[in-house]
């Protein structure tokens, strides 16, 4: 059979406490999806608002009302919004970081290929618009900065700038902004062959400054606005002229693709009006697009990343010390199964307009959208909700707003992580809880089961004392060992009455037999001739015999009281039986085969009394004379084996029935026929015992190996 | 004159079967059933021996206390007890009270005359105070006088009760022969006894000894046999 302990089914048991982190993961998973269909509507909602917001107001799609960093056809010109105006005064400094970074804006264009030699010409520009006003600053590369001479009408024959200007009626205005010297430029309107200046009034609306550098030189250059409004477009491309006798042409670089007019860039000018809506809107993790009814962008205000580490941090701020310390510790185990949000996951504008095609189709049909997708780089989940614009009944455009979902990740890790903590934490405590309760339990139920075990001895008999434990418990288990303690209690009056009861017997039959006997010797002695009579002699050997029965049911009783009183001594026990099989032989000269001894060569010391352990003997050699086979001998022998002298009696024989061999022992267990002319209460062995026992030894009775006798062996410890 | 016995016995079958067996050997009987009577006759008169059952009624040991109170009327008197158990002879002792034999039941009548005679001979012997050398015999330390059924044990008087002093006349007689125990029952002059009490006659016959003389070993166990007295 499988034994398992309590223990260990408890064990079990606790190990359902595992479910707990699974339920909360399934609903944290539930929160998530619920948090993640919050955060759309809230975005939808978001997105309705801004498109509120625009609704009615196509001003706000007009041509240059459009942000800088919107999607541009080749040429279109992108305007920086400025925080200050500028001065025109060759201090470059009020153009702040704007010039440092006029790099990124660099994208000159060939217009006039250098002949032979090459070209040493390049430029970075900035574009920057401030109220009325549109700014821009060349800082150009040149070795050889060739200025004006007054003295030429033709104005292509020196380093200069050219403006080309188309407006919305299709009209092109050429302006060259030419210095013959460092300062303020002059600016003409030129011909269409950029040779001669229509008329030979400076322009003053345009102003432009210019000054040299150590390899080139810097140009500022302040347009009004008005030039550029409406659907007007601008290319602006610098002349470069090297050979001061020659004063050719030689190089011309644009910023528009193209001389063409027809491909002059568009100005886009950023629309305050859009910006300052969209700006008050302007969340941390947020994206907010808008888009015009062909799918051009013309906002993008806010940055995705920036929003997770707020949320983390708010809800670790309310955790419990114990917990934060077990969030510590399991940290690792964590960081392997809990995917972090990633925070520095890209997604640039310029890759995403394919991804959200469909939001945008969607939305762009009249119909409000949300969409989930992965960030570009696959390492976040982004949310999305776009709304239409709507002007009238025609839609001009869409809002759409963006949101990485790393905050919920957050919040979700977060809240798996407590989960798991608190679980870890509970288990542990849970589990030891009931480890000790179990152990408790096993422990008190092991030692009922040892003390109950123990309350009868190896001998079969219950002992006089018993003390169980937990009697005064008021559990079960002391309900158990108050019912085993009662029982046992009970079991050793009964025992104890059962043992008694021969002797009580006894007692009470002494005294009619007593009768009896002096009645008939009274009879004798009346009558002498019934005294001859056989009836007489009957009734007197019927009188011996329950005497005799009587005699035999009081000795062990009266053995009992002896061996307490008895005085020990010390004797020799190898001695002692050599005498005694003398003895028993001569007082049983009709046992003639005899006995075979088999005693050691040297002492046996025992303490004891030598009389009982001879009337232990006297009865071990009756019982095994009357189960002896006719004419076989009964051997005995005496050995000395871990300090216990022992005796052994063997007869060849009856073997012992199957489980009697234990209760031979017992008073009033007799083998003997019923028909045996002698009376035999089946005292004897139980003598046996009684000796043994007293002298702190056992005895045991078993089938010899030979399969036809048996051996009784008695264990004495030596003095 | 008849001498005049004293039976204290709560069984009044026991008890008349007693007094007629003892009338028939010539005695006068006196029987009572319980302590509280027979004390009341021992006050009015004292007979000339008593035997007491040891228990009595409600009294369990009520045969011991009235023995204590006989001998504080008369220092003399034999006591025979009619015991149940050997214990009981242990018993009695252990409260050292002086009793002149005992009987375990079921009693032979036969017997228990015999026991009667043989006290009051004593009691003849010790109050006649002659001395018949004819009927002492010794050997070594040991000195036997039959007629007053007294041993000496190197000079010393032993107080031995009148089976102990049968069992060690019976051995004494013949020194180095064994007694077998079949032998020392029908000395004892008893209905029934078993080896154990035998047994038990031996070790307080040799406490007795012993205690005059603490390396007294002059009866040697032959066992499974008996005893015999060392020659």
């Amino acid at each position: 059979m499988l034994r398992v302990s309590i223990r260990y089914k408890l064990l079990l048991v606790i190990l359902t406490l595992l479910l707990i982190p699974w339920m909360g993961y399934q609903y944290v998973r539930e929160m998530k999806s619920f948090a993640l269909q919050g955060q759309e509507e809230a975005l939808l909602l978001t997105a309705g608002a801004i498109a509120t917001v625009l609704h009615d107001r196509p001003e706000l799609f007009s041509a240059e009302s459009t942000s800088p960093e919107a999607d541009s056809n080749i040429g279109d010109l992108q305007v920086m919004s400025l925080d200050h105006p500028l001065t025109m005064d060759g201090n470059l400094d009020d153009w702040g970081r704007l010039a440092e970074n006029a790099g990124h804006y660099s994208a000159p264009k060939l217009l006039k290929k250098p002949n032979d030699k090459g070209s040493d010409l390049s430029f970075n520009h900035v574009l920057g618009s401030w109220g009325r006003y549109l700014y821009a600053l060349f800082i150009v590369q040149d070795d050889k900065v060739v200025l004006r001479d007054t003295s030429y009408r033709r104005l292509d024959n020196s380093d200069y700038l050219r403006i080309y200007l188309r407006n919305a009626n299709d009209t092109m205005t050429r302006y060259a902004v030419i210095a013959s010297k460092t300062g303020r430029m002059d600016v003409y309107l030129m011909d269409e062959e950029w040779r001669y200046p229509l008329t030979g009034d400076p322009i003053y609306s345009i102003v432009g400054y210019f000054q040299q550098l150590d390899n080139g030189y810097a140009v500022e250059l302040r347009l009004p606005r008005s030039m550029v409004s409406g659907d007007a477009r601008l290319a602006i491309a610098i002349g470069d002229v090297d050979d001061i006798k020659e004063r050719k042409l030689e190089t011309l670089l644009g910023i528009s693709a193209s001389k063409n007019t027809t491909e002059l860039g568009k100005v886009l000018i950023p629309s305050p009006e859009i910006d300052r809506i969209l700006h008050g809107l302007d969340k941390p993790g947020t994206r907010i697009w808008i888009i015009d009814q062909n799918k051009y962008v013309r906002a993008l205000v806010g940055d995705l990343s920036t929003a997770s580490d707020s949320a983390r941090k708010l809800s670790g701020s309310n955790m419990k010390t114990l917990q934060l310390w077990m969030n510590n510790i399991l940290e690792p185990v964590f960081r392997t199964i809990l995917k972090p949000p990633a925070d520095d996951f890209k997604d640039l504008p310029d890759d995403t307009r394919e991804r959200n095609e469909a939001v945008i189709y969607q939305v762009l049909e009249g119909k409000p959208a949300t969409d989930r997708r992965s960030s570009v780089d696959q390492k976040a989940e982004l949310l999305m909700a776009a709304h239409p614009i709507r002007d009238e009944d025609k839609i001009t455009g869409a809002v759409i707003v963006e949101r990485s979902s790393n905050n919920v990740v957050a919040l979700q890790n977060q809240l798996l992580q407590n989960l798991i903590s608190i679980t870890v934490i509970v288990f542990a405590l849970v589990a030891a809880a009931l480890m000790t309760f179990a152990w408790r339990l096993t422990r008190r139920i092991r030692r009922l089961s040892m003390a109950s075990g123990q309350a009868i001895n190896p001998e079969g008999r219950l002992r006089d004392e018993h003390d169980l434990p937990d009697t005064r418990a008021g559990d079960e288990i002391g309900d158990l060992s108050r019912s085993i303690s009662g029982m046992l209690l009970r079991l050793s009056h009964y025992t104890s009455y059962l043992e008694r009861m021969p002797d009580t017997l006894a007692h009470e039959l002494n005294n009619p037999l007593n009768v009896v006997n002096s009645s008939l010797e009274n009879l004798g002695t009346h009558h002498p001739d019934i005294e001859q009579s056989k009836y007489m002699t009957r009734a007197r050997n019927g009188v011996n015999r329950l005497g005799s029965l009587l005699a035999s049911l009081t000795e062990a009783g009266n053995l009992e009281e002896a061996l307490e009183t008895e005085h020990h001594e010390k004797f020799n026990l190898n001695e002692m039986l050599a005498m005694f099989i003398e003895g028993y032989q001569e007082s049983h000269p009709e046992f003639k085969q005899g006995f075979i001894t088999q005693l050691p060569d040297h002492q046996v010391i025992l303490v004891g009394s030598p009389d009982h352990i001879a009337q232990m003997m006297d009865k071990l050699l009756d019982n095994a004379m009357d189960f002896c086979v006719p004419g076989q001998p009964i051997s005995l022998s005496l050995s000395v084996w871990h300090q216990h002298a022992i005796i052994k009696v063997m007869n060849i024989g009856k073997k012992f029935p199957a489980g009697m061999q234990e209760r031979l022992f017992d008073p009033m267990i007799s083998l003997r026929h019923t028909g045996d002319s002698r009376s035999h209460l089946g005292m004897g062995l139980h003598i046996v015992r009684l000796i043994a026992n007293a002298h702190g030894g056992t005895v045991a009775a078993r089938n010899n190996e030979a399969g036809n006798g048996v051996v009784f062996e008695i264990k004495l410890p030596l003095a | 004159m008849s001498r005049k016995i004293a039976i204290v016995e709560d069984d009044p079958d026991q008890r008349e079967n007693y007094a007629d067996a003892m009338k028939m050997h010539g005695f006068e009987v006196t029987t009572y059933p319980n302590r509280p009577a027979a004390l009341k006759g021992f006050n009015e008169t004292l007979p000339d021996l008593a035997i007491l059952d040891i228990m009595l009624e409600d009294e369990p040991d009520g045969g011991f206390d009235l023995c204590r109170e006989l001998r504080s009327m008369s220092k003399n008197l034999p006591i025979i007890f009619l015991t149940a158990r050997d214990s009981d002879i242990d018993t009695v002792s252990g409260l050292r009270l002086d009793a002149w034999d005992y009987l375990t039941k079921p009693v032979n009548l036969q017997y228990l005359a015999v026991r009667v005679s043989s006290l009051f001979r004593i009691v003849d012997t010790l109050s006649a105070r002659t001395e018949t050398i004819d009927k002492i015999y010794r050997h070594g330390d040991l000195m036997v006088d039959q007629q007053s059924m007294s041993i000496h044990w190197k000079g010393e008087p032993l107080n031995l009760t009148l089976t102990e002093y049968w069992l060690v006349e019976s051995m004494s007689r013949h020194p180095g022969h064994v007694r077998t125990y079949d032998h020392m029952m029908q000395v004892t002059r008893q209905s029934l006894v078993e080896h154990n009490t035998i047994n038990g006659y031996i070790r307080r016959i040799r406490n007795k000894f012993k205690a005059i003389d603490s390396s007294f070993d002059s009866i040697q166990t032959v066992f499974g046999v008996g005893y015999r007295w060392k020659s």
